[in-house]
């Protein structure tokens, strides 16, 4: 683990202090590990995430809400002990497999990701001959089965942006060059102003807006799919786009007329941009095709579903 | 409708991260477990909003431990019942639920007209009297000779025996089909323009004895009346008509009207009409962290602000839950009342709402927002500061709330008392 940033004060005395409640706890003798290194893990896990002058009550808070079992589990595993293996199969082994048939939703490729991520966390040898496990970074923030499925996904959306590279190379060869990467520059004509204005506009929405705007038009997620994501219900999500869309419109006409264009320039602006995004949508519409966990929209440019609703709204106005 | 220009997506886009490092696993999946403090929340959205690598991973991991808390994660979280976890029961649960309210509206509505019921038999008692056993001896009788007498006069003017039969049947089979009989009502409470015509209706159809083959069953049902009011003291039937008449100017002016209303447009207009027939809006949290409702499936929104319904401020009608010395305590509150809160978090029950957000605010409704209570759950001292991030009542009684200080909040009896737990997932 990292072990940049120095041991506080505050960290090892909240260490000690809940040392035998944590240990007992997370069942360590079981799996392995001792005292001492139990302390050189929770100290390690501290230091990591809290921020320097960290509060000895939010040290504390800190400690306590680590999954202090799980934690000492994974890192028995890493540690090499039998004990740990075995109890870490009986629990995660047909858990890890449904979550990369869930992710890759086919079995053989299901079985190959769930393969090649077991050989990681039974260790790839280092150097100087000692295992390392992918499961001596687990930390306990969340649920071991959770990180194991965030690492399954990680694992997954890397094969497939590998893969889908190629395929927008081949598809470049033959179709031109609008599946390259989605580099933005996709309308040159479009006055500079009104990119600025886009950009002040968008950064002043929070971060949260920002995400839930980019998962639903460039990822093509459902509301559904944002609302899990974010912890709150899909009505709320619902509101949020529809709001975000809507004012996001003014802020950028507003912008630019604070630029010094007139108002009608100002929406010719923003009309002259749908017309190429008409001419956009006829050649993707034959391209889109359903997609799997993960999205691919970014891979080749917009969902043909907001795409026909850009134009319909538009058209509406 | 959700539509965004083009280049506004390609802004959007053009975000993304270069060499910025990706939050760990960890952290990831703490946030999609809903885990992070705020601090770390905040980076992780941060990364998040430009980084559709991580919003990827993130959409599958949330998207499996939602339907794993469909399955497993509800049950244990809820504690005591898990039952509820059961979606059926769930189900059952919301059906019983509807039922109730029906059943309550009804015997409400059964109850009053009962009232009216006994107003009708009176009369309808020293008809009979005065049409075939002779000079009337009951002591009642003497109160509602003036109406009688208007409406019989009503009725000789415009009203035929045949037309008379129906709304008697309809009074027979009053307890079943309380809105037929109600419908019936109102024809021939049209015939008397006078300010009785609602209640006094009813009392006209049995007034005057028809003639021919149909009188007979006019005194059947007529006695069956009388029955019924024979059931009850005298001294109570005294004091039923007394209520109706005190009742009579204000209700008995629209009640033919309300009716018709009550009928067509399920618009509460009172008390009764709300239990009958409520309009159940939909909620939801603007994009600045206010409450909002939509009475017409989300095309408009209103904001709605809980700090200032507060229970004493709106109409004098408290939420049905609360008793007397809560208000009282509530009201004490609203005088320290805070700033408007953000909100984070809004969950539904039919009428009941709950809506929380910053700084431990937690608001509940049972009229679908008209009158607001602010509830503050504490527990041996323990008091609810941290943001409200997470609401869920699946019924009326249990409910649970996450904060940002990681705090699980329970309670099994809709708010009264809470259980606090360290929010963790198992």
């Amino acid at each position: 683990m990292s072990l940049q940033k120095p041991i506080s004060a505050e960290v090892q005395s909240a260490v000690s202090e809940l040392l035998e409640e944590l240990h007992a706890k997370a069942d360590c003798e079981k799996v392995g590990i001792s005292r001492e290194a139990f302390v050189v893990i929770l100290s390690d896990v501290a230091t990591r995430y809290l921020p320097a002058g960290a509060e000895p009550a939010e040290v504390r808070t800190f400690l306590l809400t680590l999954r202090v079992e799980e934690l000492a589990l994974a890192r028995g595993c890493a540690a090499g002990s039998n004990a740990a293996w075995e109890l870490f199969l009986i629990r995660y082994r047909e858990k890890l497999y449904q979550a990369a048939l869930r992710i890759a939703r086919e079995d053989s490729a299901a079985r190959e990701l769930a393969d090649s991520l077991y050989a990681e966390l039974y260790g790839t040898t280092s150097r100087d001959g000692e295992r390392i496990s992918k499961l001596a970074s687990f930390t306990g923030r969340g649920s071991l089965e959770g990180w194991l499925r965030t690492v399954l996904a990680q694992e997954f959306v890397n094969r497939y942006r590998r893969t889908k590279r190629l395929v927008s190379l081949d598809e470049e060869g033959e179709e031109g060059s609008q599946f390259a990467a989605p580099e933005p520059e996709a309308a040159p004509d479009i006055d500079s102003r009104l990119e600025l204005a886009t950009d002040s506009a968008l950064a002043a929405l929070s971060a949260e807006d920002r995400m839930v705007l980019a998962a639903y038009y460039i990822d093509g997620r459902t509301l559904a799919e944002i609302a899990s994501m974010l912890g709150v219900h899909e009505s709320t999500i619902s509101r949020k786009v529809d709001k975000l869309a809507k004012s996001l419109r003014k802020k950028i006409l507003a912008e630019m007329i604070g630029r010094g264009m007139s108002r009608r320039q100002a929406e010719e602006a923003m009309e002259a941009d749908v017309r190429d995004l008409r001419i956009d949508i006829r050649r993707s519409l034959a391209q889109e095709s359903p997609n799997a966990a993960f999205s691919e929209k970014r891979a080749s440019t917009l969902p043909q579903k907001q795409r026909a609703e850009a134009v319909k709204g538009i058209r509406n106005r | 409708m959700r539509s965004l220009p083009q280049f506004v997506v390609n802004r959007l886009q053009g975000n993304l991260p270069s060499t910025e490092p990706h939050p760990d696993p960890d952290l990831l999946t703490a946030f999609a477990e809903q885990s992070l403090v705020d601090r770390e929340r905040r980076v992780v959205v941060e990364h998040l909003a430009r980084c559709g690598d991580c919003r990827d991973v993130v959409a599958v991991v949330s998207s499996a431990i939602e339907s794993e808390a469909e399955t497993n994660i509800t049950g244990p979280l809820i504690g005591k019942v898990p039952w509820l976890a059961w979606p059926a029961l769930r189900w059952g649960a919301l059906a019983a639920g509807v039922l109730i309210v029906a059943s309550v509206g009804i015997v409400q509505y059964g109850h009053r007209r009962q009232s009216t019921m006994v107003a009708s038999g009176l009369p309808s008692n020293q008809t009979i009297g005065n049409a075939q056993l002779g000079p009337p001896g009951a002591a009642p009788a003497s109160q509602p000779e003036m109406p009688k007498k208007r409406i019989l006069d009503a009725h000789e003017a415009s009203a035929s025996p045949k037309k008379l039969e129906m709304p008697l049947t309809a009074i027979d089979r009053g307890s079943e089909r309380a809105p037929r009989n109600q419908r019936a009502g109102v024809p021939s409470a049209e015939t008397s323009p006078s300010a009785f015509a609602g209640n006094q209706g009813l009392a006209s159809a049995n007034a005057p004895p028809p003639a021919g083959g149909t009188s007979e069953m006019v005194v059947v049902e007529a006695q069956s009346q009388v029955q019924v009011v024979n059931t009850q003291t005298a001294a109570v039937a005294q004091n039923q008509l007394a209520q109706n008449r005190a009742d009579l100017p204000m209700q008995g002016r629209v009640f033919s009207n309300l009716d018709v209303v009550k009928a067509k447009d399920p618009v509460p207009q009172s008390g009764m009409a709300q239990a009958a027939a409520p309009a159940i809006p939909n909620w939801s949290i603007g994009s600045g962290g206010s409450l909002q409702r939509s009475y017409d499936g989300g095309k408009t929104w209103e904001d709605v602000q809980p700090t200032v319904n507060l229970a004493d401020a709106g109409g004098g009608i408290a939420p049905r839950t609360r008793s007397a010395p809560e208000r009282q305590a509530q009201s004490d509150k609203k005088a320290d009342a805070a700033p408007i809160p953000r909100f984070l978090a809004v969950a539904t029950n039919g009428p009941e709402v709950w809506a929380g957000g910053s700084g431990g605010s937690l608001y509940h409704t049972a009229d679908a927002g008209d009158h607001w209570a602010r509830v503050s759950p504490s527990v041996q001292g323990a008091v609810l500061t941290g943001d409200v991030t997470d609401i869920q009542f699946p019924d009326q009684q249990h409910g649970r709330i996450s904060t940002s200080t990681l705090e699980l909040w329970l309670t099994s009896d809709a708010g009264q008392t809470w259980l606090k737990q360290p929010l963790r997932r198992e």
